[in-house]
C-alpha cells in the first residue's frame, strides 16, 4: 500500500503538471511516443486515467482495470495507462500481469519514464520470490 | 379445480420468461479531435435506431443544424455504469470531430452498443423484457381497445365479447374476431398448446378465471406485453413488444410513433398473416384499422390519426435487434463455452460485451464480397467458386473487431475463419527470421546465399525459388522481404528445425509433432485465426496477445459474471520486435507485398501462398489492427492466385476504409541502431541511395561500404523512413 501511495504521488503530481493539446486519433497513434510520459498523456483518455487513479486510491482496484482498459482501447500506444494497469495489478499481488503490462508500458514510454516501469517490474519479481531477477532489473536500469 | 389453482399461482408467481442472453458489439466512443467525419457518426447513429427529429432533444433522435449536429443519446446500462439520457452537441470539421459539448461528465462520450445477436434456447423465444414504467401507456390503452375493451372489468372471460365476436363472424361468414380476452390470449401462449378442442378452450377458461381472481390487471396487462408472439425470423421466435419494436422498427418500445403502435398491435392477430416484410398492404389495411379503432376510443385525435394514416410503413431494413454476425458469434460461443453451459446463455437474460466493431465487420464483408467476385470475373472462374476468410484484431489488445468465415453474407455456415486448416505457405517465414535473430549469429543485413542447395538427411529434398532463379548472397531482411525459399532454407537449417518448430509453437499454441525442413516453406496447416495468433506477437512489438471477442458478462441484474482482461505477455525481445517489425514493413513497401497501394504508409505485413497456388494469403498490420485474409477453394483445389494477387487485394480494398497508422516500432536499446544499407546486397549505404533501407543492426556490426553511395557515415540514430 505504501508503495501505491508513493506512486500515486508521483503521478498525480506530474498529471498536473501538464495541459496535454487537444488530441486525435492519428496523432494518438501515428508512431511511438517520443516525448516524456506526461507530455503525451492524451487527452481522450486522461479523465478515465484519472476517475482510475481515484478508485485505486480507495482501493476500488477491479472497477479501476476496468476503466483502465477502456482508456487503452481509445488510446492503446499510452504508456501511462499500461503503467497504471501494472500498477493496479501489483496493489492485488497480480505479480504475473504487473511485470507484463510494465513491459508492455516500456514500449510505450520515453527512456526517462522507462525508469518507473522497470521499477515496478522489479517490484513484481520481488513480489514472486524472484529476487535475483529483481536486483539485476534495478542494477541493469538504475533503478534505486 | 383447486390443483389447477395452485399450480396456476405457483407457476405464474414465479414466472421467469425465458430471456437468452444478449450479444452487444463495442459501443463507439467519441471525442474531439477523434478522425470522425459528419457522415460516418450518422451511419452508426442510423445503425443504433436513431432518427432525425426537429430538435434532438428526445433520447434516440438528433437534428442536424448548420454547424453543429444534436443528438440526445440513449439510457443504457454500461458494464462500468448507468448511463442516462444525454444530450451532445457535436461539430465536424472535415473527417474529423472539432467539438464536442455535452451536459454530462467531460471526456470521451459513448453511443450505447448495437445488438449483435442472442443465444436462443433450441425452442427459439427471443424476448427483451419491458418493465410497465417503460411501456407507453397508448400501447397498452391501444391493445385494450382493440383486443378486450372489457379488460378493465372483466373476471378472465367476456361473455358480451364473445357473443359479438360470433355475430361478426357469422355474418361475414369466416373468422373476423377471436372472444378470447388478454388473459384468456395470456394463458394460451403461457400454458397450452394450439390445438383447437373444446377441453383446451375450457381449460384456457378455467385458467384465465384463476390468473384474474389472483393476479391484480397491471400485472397480467405487463405479462401479455411480454410474452405475447409476435413473429419468426428463421429459427428465431419473436416475443413480447420490447423485442419487436427492435425487430420490426430497430428502436426501443418507449420511442415509437402512433403508426408504429398500431402496427404492432395490428400484428398480435395473426404474426404471419399479417407479417409486414411479406405482406405489407395486409399488414398497413389492418393498421389503419387499429389507427381507426384508437381514434374511436378517443386515444388520439383527428390531426394525429390523419397523419398516422398518411405514413406508409417504415420497418428496420437490417431487421435490427438486429444485424447478426454469425461468424463473430460463433467464435463468442465458443469463447463463452470455457465457462458458461448453452442452457446458461439461453435462458437467464445475461448481458455480453463483446469487441466487434460493426463497422469494421460491416467493410471486412463487403470488401470479400467485391474481392471475390472480381478475382472470379477476371480468371473466368465460376462464380462462387472461391472462398474468403478474414479476421481483424486489435493489434494491440487483441480484441477481435471482426470475423468473416464465408463469401456468405449473415449464413451460420462452415466458419472459415475458425475451421479451415489451410497450409500457411510463407506466412511461416518470419518466423524463420525470427529464430535466426534470435540465435545471435544473424541481423537484417547477413549475408545468406540464395544458391542451390540439397539436404541428403531429408530425401535429398532441392527446394527451389518460386521462379526457378538463384540470387546468390542476399541480406536476410531480403530473403524475407522477397520471399527467397532457398535462402530461407539455409538459414533454417543452420538455426535447426527444432528451433523454428518451438518458436511456431510458442506462438500458435499448436504442438508440431514432426517437425521437417518444409515447414521453413510453410508446409503447415493452420486456420486463419491461429494464423492471427502467431502476427500478433510481431503487431504488439513482441507479446503474446491472445485474441479475445468477449470483454464482461453480466448477469440480468447487471452484477459481473465473468469479465476477460487483456492479456499480454513478452515473448521476444523489444529488440526482435524491432527488426521484425522493420524487416515486414520493407516486405511490403519492396517485397512481396509491393503491389498493396498503402506500401509506403509504414504497413508491415507478408504475403503466404501455398503449393500449386491453392491458397492465397496475407497477414498485415499497422499500429492498431492486425489483419490476416485467406482466398481459397473448399475443395482444395487450385485457384491461381498468390498471396500478392489474391488476398492482398481483399486487404487494399478493405484498407480504403481503415485510418492507417505506420505500425509500431519498438524503441531499440543501446546495443542497436538504425542503420541504411543497400537493399539488394546489404552493404553500407546512404539515406540517398535508391535501394538504402533503414533497418535496425546491432551497432557492434561492421558493414561492407558499398563506396558510390556511402557520403560519410550513416551508423546513427535516425528517424524510421
Amino acid at each position: 500500500m505504501a508503495r501505491l501511495t508513493v506512486l500515486l504521488i508521483f503521478l498525480f503530481s506530474a498529471g498536473c503538471a501538464v495541459k496535454a493539446p487537444a488530441p486525435s486519433e492519428s496523432q494518438s497513434t501515428a508512431k511511438p511516443k517520443s516525448g516524456g510520459l506526461f507530455e503525451t498523456t492524451n487527452t481522450v483518455s486522461t479523465n478515465l486515467i484519472s476517475n482510475a487513479r481515484d478508485m485505486i486510491a480507495k482501493d476500488n482496484v477491479v472497477d479501476a482495470i476496468v476503466l483502465l482498459e477502456r482508456a487503452l482501447r481509445l488510446d492503446p500506444q499510452n504508456g501511462y495507462t499500461w503503467l497504471l494497469l501494472a500498477e493496479a495489478e501489483l496493489s492485488r499481488m497480480g505479480f504475473i500481469r504487473a511485470e507484463q503490462f510494465a513491459r508492455k508500458a516500456v514500449l510505450f514510454l520515453s527512456k526517462m519514464d522507462q525508469i518507473q516501469a522497470w521499477r515496478t517490474i522489479a517490484n513484481a519479481l520481488d513480489g514472486r520470490g524472484d529476487k535475483n531477477a529483481a536486483r539485476s532489473i534495478r542494477e541493469l536500469h538504475n533503478v534505486r | 379445480m383447486v390443483y389447477l389453482d395452485g399450480t396456476i399461482t405457483r407457476t405464474f408467481e414465479g414466472r421467469r420468461w425465458t430471456v437468452p442472453a444478449r450479444v452487444f458489439a463495442q459501443p463507439l466512443e467519441f471525442y474531439e479531435g477523434m478522425g470522425l467525419s459528419q457522415e460516418a457518426f450518422l451511419i452508426e447513429l442510423d445503425r443504433l435506431g436513431y432518427s432525425p427529429h426537429r430538435s434532438g432533444e428526445y433520447p434516440g433522435t438528433y437534428h442536424i443544424g448548420p454547424r453543429s449536429v444534436v443528438v440526445t443519446l440513449r439510457p443504457f446500462r454500461f458494464p462500468d455504469g448507468h448511463r442516462a439520457a444525454q444530450t451532445v452537441s457535436v461539430r465536424f470539421r472535415g473527417d474529423r470531430l472539432s467539438r464536442l459539448l455535452s451536459a454530462g461528465p467531460t471526456g470521451p462520450v459513448r453511443l450505447e452498443p448495437a445488438v449483435i445477436g442472442s443465444f436462443f434456447p433450441s425452442h427459439g423465444e427471443d424476448r427483451l423484457i419491458v418493465e410497465p414504467e417503460n411501456t407507453p401507456h397508448l400501447l397498452t390503452e391501444t391493445l385494450i381497445a382493440v383486443e378486450d375493451r372489457n379488460f378493465q372489468s372483466h373476471w378472465g372471460f367476456d361473455i358480451g365479447g364473445i357473443l359479438r365476436a360470433l355475430m361478426v363472424n357469422v355474418a361475414e361468414g369466416k373468422v373476423r374476431q377471436g372472444g378470447s380476452t388478454l388473459t384468456q390470449q395470456l394463458v394460451k401462449s403461457y400454458f397450452l398448446d394450439n390445438r383447437r378442442t373444446f377441453i383446451r378452450k375450457f381449460r384456457e377458461l378455467i385458467m384465465a378465471i384463476i390468473l384474474e381472481r389472483q393476479f391484480e390487471k397491471e400485472e397480467l396487462l405487463n405479462a401479455y406485453i411480454n410474452e405475447i408472439f409476435l413473429g419468426q425470423n428463421g429459427h428465431r421466435a419473436i416475443h413480447g413488444f420490447g423485442l419487436g419494436s427492435q425487430f420490426y422498427f430497430g428502436r426501443p418500445l418507449e420511442e415509437l410513433g402512433t403508426e408504429e403502435i398500431a402496427l404492432l398491435v395490428a400484428i398480435v392477430r395473426g404474426p404471419t398473416y399479417y407479417n409486414p416484410y411479406r405482406y405489407p398492404e395486409r399488414a398497413q389495411a389492418r393498421r389503419d384499422r387499429v389507427l381507426n379503432t384508437m381514434r374511436a376510443y378517443d386515444l388520439i385525435d383527428d390531426a394525429t390519426v390523419r397523419a398516422a394514416l398518411a405514413n406508409p410503413i417504415q420497418l428496420a431494413t437490417s431487421r435490427a435487434g438486429g444485424r447478426y454476425y454469425p461468424a463473430f458469434m460463433d467464435l463468442v460461443r465458443r469463447e463463452l463455452s470455457r465457462d458458461f453451459d448453452s442452457d446458461d446463455l439461453a435462458d437467464n437474460g445475461y448481458r455480453i460485451f463483446t469487441t466487434l466493431k460493426p463497422y469494421l465487420q460491416d467493410a471486412a464483408q463487403t470488401a470479400t464480397l467485391r474481392t471475390l467476385g472480381k478475382l472470379e470475373r477476371e480468371r473466368n472462374l465460376p462464380t462462387k467458386t472461391l472462398e474468403a476468410a478474414v479476421i481483424i484484431r486489435h493489434s494491440q489488445t487483441g480484441d477481435v473487431h471482426a470475423v468473416v468465415g464465408g463469401r456468405t453474407r449473415g449464413s451460420q455456415g462452415f466458419n472459415r475463419a475458425l475451421d479451415a486448416r489451410r497450409q500457411v505457405g510463407s506466412l511461416l517465414k518470419p518466423v524463420v527470421a525470427l529464430s535466426a535473430l534470435e540465435s545471435g549469429h544473424y541481423h537484417l543485413a547477413s549475408s545468406v546465399d540464395d544458391a542451390p542447395i540439397v539436404l541428403p538427411d531429408f530425401n535429398n529434398w532441392t527446394p527451389l525459388n518460386f521462379d526457378g532463379q538463384f540470387r546468390g548472397p542476399v541480406p536476410l531482411i531480403r530473403v524475407l522481404s522477397d520471399s527467397l525459399n532457398v535462402a530461407t532454407v539455409r538459414v533454417g537449417m543452420d538455426v535447426g528445425v527444432a528451433k523454428v518448430a518451438n518458436r511456431i509453437t510458442n506462438l500458435t499454441g499448436k504442438p508440431i509433432a514432426h517437425p521437417f525442413p518444409s515447414l521453413f516453406l510453410g508446409a503447415l496447416d493452420l486456420t486463419p485465426f491461429e494464423v492471427s495468433e502467431l502476427y500478433a506477437a510481431f503487431a504488439s512489438g513482441g507479446f503474446l496477445t491472445p485474441g479475445r471477442s468477449v470483454v464482461v458478462v453480466l448477469d440480468d441484474r447487471a452484477a459481473t459474471l465473468s469479465r476477460y482482461a487483456i492479456d499480454v505477455k513478452q515473448i521476444f525481445s523489444p529488440d526482435n520486435a524491432a527488426a521484425m517489425t522493420r524487416a515486414l514493413q520493407v516486405a511490403m513497401q519492396r517485397g512481396t507485398g509491393r503491389s498493396s497501394q498503402f506500401r509506403s504508409t509504414g504497413i508491415a505485413g507478408k504475403t503466404g501462398s501455398s503449393d500449386n497456388y491453392r491458397d492465397s494469403w496475407v497477414a498485415v498490420f499497422d499500429a492498431n489492427l492486425l489483419t490476416i485474409a485467406w482466398i481459397g477453394k473448399d475443395d482444395n483445389g487450385a485457384h491461381g492466385l498468390s498471396g500478392s494477387r489474391g488476398a492482398l487485394r481483399l486487404w487494399d480494398l478493405l484498407a480504403q476504409d481503415l485510418d492507417i497508422q505506420s505500425a509500431l516500432v519498438p524503441g531499440l536499446s543501446n546495443e542497436l541502431a538504425w542503420t541504411w544499407i543497400d537493399y539488394q546486397t546489404g552493404n553500407e549505404t546512404t539515406e540517398q541511395c535508391p535501394n538504402a533501407v533503414n533497418v535496425p543492426l546491432p551497432r557492434s556490426v561492421d558493414l561492407p561500404s558499398k563506396i558510390e553511395c556511402a557520403r560519410g557515415s550513416s551508423r546513427r540514430r535516425s528517424k524510421i523512413p
